[in-house]
């Protein structure tokens, strides 16, 4: 165990040591100051989704086809899960948004589990 | 108690001095902090946002923090625990077919200006990065930081002798990959 050398270390880039410390306390007080912004957002989000709701009720006949048409594509395996992530406008947050429903909560606990050997 | 720990935390229990407490805790452990996470994610971008995560949630619990082991101790906990749901999340998405991430790191040591260590170093990353994370990470650990088996499993909250176990096979494998090459 003595024969291996101690790895290198990667550099971080210049200076980045000196900017950090306020990076990070601007990042804690904005998510600390601003509790509203939630609440405004999914407000927003309340509205934008009622206001698309009653435009969208003259389209909802073709809508609803092109919903079965994509159904269709999908239970008859003509559409793969990597075929409709491709179409999506960002497929990152939707797998983010998979994943986060099936990752646990996130805490300070470690919780112990398999590969460690 | 370390005196710098407990100068901190004097210093976030009051309400006129908690920003400045944060800001000395940020200073004291940062360098330290973005190492052990740098080691396993490589890619700085990563290793930034994790660093920054990892003490935006230790601002966020430092309150109930009751000082049962060393600041230390407890931000590395934060920050690999941090580091394993990012490469968790990663290895996830790999079954999507989007994003080899094993490959994009490997490519990442490739790449000139990225690693800038001899062809010892770069066969030495190489093969830390065949290891399952979490043997990874307790290579690193004890390797590179030199910490005790007790530090080791206070910080991922498993057994010495588990820890033991992982490391031994760390090392063989690791050894095992350079003298084959």
């Amino acid at each position: 165990m003595e024969q291996l050398p101690k790895f290198k270390e990667f550099k971080a880039p210049e200076g980045y040591f000196e900017q950090l410390p306020d990076r990070i306390l601007e990042k804690a007080s904005a998510k600390k100051s601003n509790p509203w912004i939630k609440y405004a957002a999914a407000a927003a989000l309340i509205l934008s989704l009622g206001w698309w709701q009653l435009s969208s009720v003259s389209n909802q006949n073709e809508q609803l086809s092109l919903d079965e048409e994509a159904m269709l594509y999908i239970e008859s395996n003509q559409w793969t899960a990597e075929d409709v992530l491709s179409m999506a406008e960002d497929p990152n947050s939707i797998l983010d948004e998979i994943i986060a429903e099936e990752m646990p909560e996130d805490g300070l606990f470690y919780y112990e589990e398999e590969n460690w050997f | 108690m370390k005196e710098i720990d407990q100068k901190i935390l004097d210093q976030i229990h009051s309400p006129f001095t908690r920003e400045l407490g944060f800001r000395l805790l940020i200073e004291t452990y940062q360098k330290k902090v973005y190492h052990v996470i740098r080691r396993m994610v490589l890619i700085h971008e990563d290793a930034d946002d994790l660093t920054q995560n990892t003490f935006i949630k230790a601002y966020r619990y430092l309150e109930k923090f009751e000082g049962n082991s060393s600041l230390f101790t407890w931000l590395y906990r934060i920050a690999t625990n941090e580091t394993l749901t990012f490469l968790e999340k990663k290895k996830k998405r790999f079954f999507f077919s989007i994003d080899d991430h094993q490959e994009r790191l490997e490519s990442y040591l490739d790449q000139p200006g990225n690693f800038n260590g001899d062809q010892i170093q770069l066969k030495l990353q190489k093969a830390l990065l065949l290891l399952p994370e979490k043997q990874r990470l307790v290579f690193n650990l004890k390797h590179q930081e030199d910490l005790s088996y007790e530090q080791i499993s206070e910080i991922t909250g498993t057994s010495v002798g588990a820890l033991k176990a992982s490391f031994h096979h760390a090392v063989k494998k690791i050894e095992h990959f350079v003298l084959q090459e």
